[in-house]
């Protein structure tokens, strides 16, 4: 019984002594430190991210991605201003971070490097334009904004004004809906193709939703097969289609008319001119004129009224071009 | 003799066992789930009209105005197996669904699968007499009560995609990744043919004038059912230094339809809506079949990685080759008795990069790409035209770009990047046994060479800015005319008047492009930001003529800004305006002056008064208009003066669009709340591409296209979301 007894007391001092023993111990190793000064009240909640699902190993703590900082942790109290982290992220040049972006987004690449859509970011149009990862990507957080296709297209417009513009016009992807995010079409991250194309080239990226488009065709439309960018502008138009411009104002940017029509008019319409007679030089649609008018050049859709098949035809057996 | 333990030692042990429990290292161990249910009934109104533009990808069918709306979400992480099951759906009882499953063990394996719907609708409705309008066999038949008089037919396609993923990490070094994709296509879009009487190659096509009509134009709805599938497979390898991956990519395009055959017989309109019966020439033409998109499939093989050369350098390449063929059955006979075209294009890339700062200051990189595409699909003389008998079009390519650029941090306030580019298109030689159609020349080169400078400065620790200027020129080999039969020959008399009237393509013609961007950043409080941005662009052209795309510009200022009040309420904002124009001449007829301008604003907000209410919202405004002012060309003729001055020119095109879109969300207790979207849509588009002045453009068969110009919507949701136990 007093064995007992004193079983229970040593137990207790030993684990007392220990624990007042710890309690002393000025500093917690690595990541456990940063956390008794950046509590839960001072950063947002971030234990249903990636980083955050410690049963990941891979996942990092504090000192990952913003380094020892040991003049930040160990500064002594009543530092001001205090020492700032090794690498600290946020605003380009901005207030919060100092770091060269090659710096910061080393942070993150020592990781994500090993990722097949990032294996083209060195060089990269972002890369080059100093856009690191923190730019668009928020780490704190449960939902990172830019993963989803809403909050993506956001985080976009903070730089690319124009395609915000572009987009709000009728004839646009459906983008502003939510049903598709920029990342659709480029790989931001970096790409071999042009303007970071997710595919070699405009076309082949394109054609990821747009296959029939791909040919090739027994009739070709030259700048169909070139650029889907000489016709379609993807970002939005006023014009149906995407297309950059009207037709027959588009069109007529390449070819020479074979119509009347020489101006653009809305007239010839019923109603609006009369029937005309033999040598009379008001604008006028009779039934000899024929179907190369003023009306259908400008009116419907337009010059592919006829030319249906602008973007190339597997027909055979037609000689009139890229209507059949 | 030993003695049982009194239950007061025992506690007294458990008092010890706890003291000791305390200053141990806790076990983590628990599974993390949080489910959430949403469901609820959406009520729009608008009348049909109304609803052409805020339907165009809603996927709430066009007649009814009230929805179901359910979503779940859901999310599982079993920390002592290290695995994650994330799954979420939305939209689930309308067609616009989207399901997606990510089930994943960190470190080890991902397997996803995603199902997703999209709908699109055509802004404008259909007004047709139309039988078996959006098949592959539509019948016309003329509106004989005239315009608008027919059956309303709805303009729509579905989407449909499945995908599956899975990726292994065979190895800390070693991962293995494929998606598999298949999506179908379905429904029906604005498509249709058209023929004039007499032509080129039938002259006797128009039949008699008066009795019969020689021309026609017909809105035929595109019959569209196809799938297509995708396969993306990678296996990527990591070493210190090296990065590597190898994939494969196959694209399979599948159409149920390989033509439409139109049925056309008896009345049609002519121009000035008299109905008359067909000539039976342009009968011929109309009832021809119309091939639609065959049947192809696209595969590359690409070696893609980055290699770190030392600790400063780094570069990067991709090598692919690609082979994409299309050998679908012809839609009737050919003229020689092929009845496929053997279509195959095949397409080698290289790019190589180079990055690298060898001391702290500079920063270089440097890319070269060269991609060349060979079209070796048979040449063949499927066409003949007054007895010359003319072949198909190789459209090989050799496209080569090339980028250097240098940065150099003057201090931590400056720095300044120059930088350089040049691109070569070679379109390999015409094939001299095609023909052009419609085009003044070709050329076989063009190469362009830019250079950019750019200047960073951060004024102070809240305020930062950039300023970049690019200039470009465009020139290009010997230009080629139309032999007016087979192939091109060179341009060698510019006085020719074919070429001082012709008009010469701008992605071929020479070309200035300048380029002027500022941007700044401001930060005035941490609770403060505010981006502004300006640019502005010109190109100008320049070919044998006058004529044709002349020159182009563009202006852009916006202003973006976002203000959190407290933590309870964020405001944001945006302010942007800008012009896009053109002038564009055509030979004895206009000189355009095409202007648009558009100016949009936007404020929302994110607020969360109390624990239990949030709320948000936003009001967006686009004021777009397209200004297409012209002139006669001093060489116009009486028809050309008269047609202008009657009819006016063409009117301004102006769409505006106000939104406003509202949520609040209230927790009725732990596990439930109640949410209520508000969406206010009011617009603007009068195009008048398909009516003006109340007369509608009207097809040979009396079909029309028509768009409400003023359009309003309302939409209003409620949703109960529970979080599942």
């Amino acid at each position: 019984m007093l064995i007992k007894k004193a079983l229970v007391f040593v137990s207790v001092c030993l684990f007392g002594a220990l624990g007042v023993a710890w309690a002393e111990e000025p500093q917690p190793q690595g990541a456990a430190f940063c956390v008794t000064c950046h509590d839960s009240e001072d950063l947002t909640d971030m234990s249903r991210s990636a980083h955050g699902f410690v049963a990941d190993k891979r996942a990092p703590d504090c000192i990952s991605c913003h380094g020892p900082s040991k003049d930040h942790a160990y500064a002594p109290s009543g530092v001001s201003p205090l020492p700032k982290v090794d690498v600290s992220f946020g605003k380009q040049f901005g207030k919060l971070s100092t770091n060269e972006a090659h710096t910061r987004s080393q942070a993150c690449q020592s990781c994500h490097d090993k990722d097949h859509k990032q294996a083209l970011w060195s060089g990269s149009q972002h890369d080059a334009a100093n856009v690191t990862c923190d730019t668009c990507h928020q780490t704190h957080v449960n939902k990172d904004k830019v993963m989803t296709k809403a909050g993506q297209t956001e985080v976009c417009y903070g730089c690319h004004a124009e395609q915000r513009s572009q987009l709000s016009k009728p004839s646009h992807h459906p983008i502003p809906e939510g049903k598709m995010a920029c990342s659709d079409c480029h790989n931001t991250h970096g790409s071999a193709g042009p303007k970071l194309m997710a595919r070699d080239s405009i076309n082949d990226t394109c054609y990821t939703c747009h296959a029939e488009k791909r040919g090739p065709f027994l009739q070709q439309h030259a700048p169909v097969a070139e650029n889907c960018a000489s016709c379609h502008n993807a970002h939005g138009s006023v014009v149906a289609g995407m297309l950059t411009a009207r037709p027959p104002v588009l069109c007529q940017q390449c070819h020479t008319p074979h119509v009347t029509g020489v101006v653009g008019a809305l007239g010839g319409q019923r109603g609006v001119f009369g029937p005309a007679a033999a040598g009379q030089s008001v604008p006028q649609i009779t039934n000899i004129t024929n179907g190369k008018n003023v009306l259908n050049m400008w009116q419907g859709r337009s010059c592919m009224n006829c030319h249906t098949q602008v973007h190339g035809s597997n027909s055979p057996s037609i000689t009139n071009p890229l209507m059949r | 003799m030993n003695k049982p333990i009194s239950l007061s030692q025992f506690q007294r042990s458990a008092l010890a066992l706890a003291a000791c429990a305390v200053f141990l290292p806790a076990q983590a161990q628990s599974d993390f789930v949080e489910a959430t249910l949403s469901a609820g009934v959406g009520v729009v109104n608008g009348s049909r009209g109304d609803r052409g533009l805020f339907d165009q990808y809603s996927g709430l069918p066009k007649d009814r105005s009230v929805a179901g709306m359910l979503g779940i979400d859901y999310s599982l992480r079993k920390e002592d197996t290290a695995t994650w099951v994330e799954f979420h759906g939305s939209d689930l009882l309308g067609d616009t669904r989207e399901l997606n499953l990510v089930w994943k063990k960190a470190g080890d394996w991902k397997f996803t699968a995603d199902y997703s719907g999209l709908v699109h609708n055509d802004l404008r409705e259909v007004n047709t007499g139309l039988v078996n309008p959006g098949s592959t066999a539509p019948q016309v038949v003329a509106l004989t009560g005239g315009a608008g008089t027919g059956a309303i037919f709805d303009l729509q396609t579905k989407r449909n995609k499945v995908g599956v993923g899975y990726t292994k990490i065979i190895s800390p070094r070693m991962q293995w990744a494929v998606d598999l994709k298949t999506e179908n296509k379905q429904g029906s879009r604005l498509f249709g043919i058209g023929m004039n009487c007499p032509s080129a190659f039938d002259a006797a096509c128009l039949g008699a004038t008066g009795i019969n009509v020689g021309s026609a134009t017909l809105m035929l709805p595109e019959p569209i059912d196809s799938n297509h599938s995708q396969i993306d497979a990678r296996l990527s390898y990591a070493l210190e230094k090296l990065r590597l991956s190898v994939g494969y990519y196959g694209s399979f395009y599948r159409n149920a339809n390989s033509a439409m055959y139109p049925n056309v017989a008896g009345n049609l309109y002519n121009p000035v809506g008299v109905l008359f019966p067909g000539s039976p020439g342009l009968l011929g033409y109309l009832n021809q079949a119309v091939s639609l998109p065959p049947d192809s499939q696209a595969h590359q093989l690409d070696l893609t990685g980055n290699y770190a050369l030392t600790d400063k350098t780094r570069a990067t390449f991709k090598v692919a080759y690609a082979s994409a063929t299309q050998d679908d059955d012809f839609v009737g006979a050919s003229r020689i008795g092929a009845t496929s075209l053997g279509g195959r294009v095949n397409t080698a890339q290289a790019m190589f990069g180079v990055t690298s700062r060898p001391i702290p200051k500079l920063s270089l990189s440097a890319d070269v790409r060269y991609l060349n595409k060979e079209d070796i699909t048979p040449v063949i003389a499927y066409n003949i035209a007054g007895g010359t008998p003319y072949t198909n079009q190789n459209l090989s390519s050799r496209k080569t770009n090339a980028k250097l650029q240098a940065s150099w941090q003057f201090n931590s306030d400056y720095r300044g990047t120059l930088g350089a580019d040049y691109e070569l298109i070679d379109r390999a030689a015409f094939t001299a046994t095609s023909a052009v159609a419609g085009i003044t020349a070709l050329r076989d080169n063009t190469d362009e060479t830019g250079v950019q400078a750019e200047l960073r400065r951060r004024m102070s620790d809240t305020l930062s800015g950039a300023i970049s200027v690019s200039s470009s020129q465009r020139r290009g080999s010997s230009w080629l005319k139309d032999n007016s039969g087979l192939g091109v020959s060179p341009v060698t008399d510019f006085a020719d008047p074919a070429i001082v009237n012709g008009i010469f393509m701008p992605t071929l013609a020479d070309r200035q492009r300048d380029k002027i961007k500022i941007y700044a950043d401001w930060m005035p409080t941490k609770d403060w930001s505010i981006q502004f941005s300006a640019e502005d662009g010109t190109d100008k052209y320049s070919s044998p003529s006058v004529y044709g795309l002349r020159d182009a510009g563009l202006n852009q200022f916006s202003v973006d800004w976002s203000y959190a009040v407290s933590f309870r309420l964020q405001l944001n904002g945006y302010a942007s305006t800008g012009n896009q124009s053109f002038n564009q001449a055509r030979q004895a007829g206009y000189v355009m002056a095409f202007d648009n301008r558009n100016s949009s604003f936007g404020v929302g907000f994110a607020a969360k008064p109390t624990g239990q209410l949030e709320l948000g919202g936003g009001l967006s405004y686009v004021d777009d208009i397209s200004k297409y002012a012209q002139t006669l060309n001093t060489s116009a003729d009486a028809y050309a003066i008269a047609s202008l001055a009657a009819s006016g020119g063409l009117p301004d095109i102006k769409f505006r669009q106000t939104a406003l879109k509202l949520f609040g969300k209230y927790a009725l207790d732990k596990k439930s709340a109640v949410r209520v979207d508000f969406v206010h849509q009011k617009s603007t588009y009068n195009d008048w591409a398909w009516g003006h002045n109340g007369v509608p453009y009207t097809y040979s068969d009396g079909t029309t296209l028509s768009q409400k110009t003023d359009q309003s919507v309302s939409f209003i949701g409620v949703t109960y979301v529970y979080m599942l136990p």
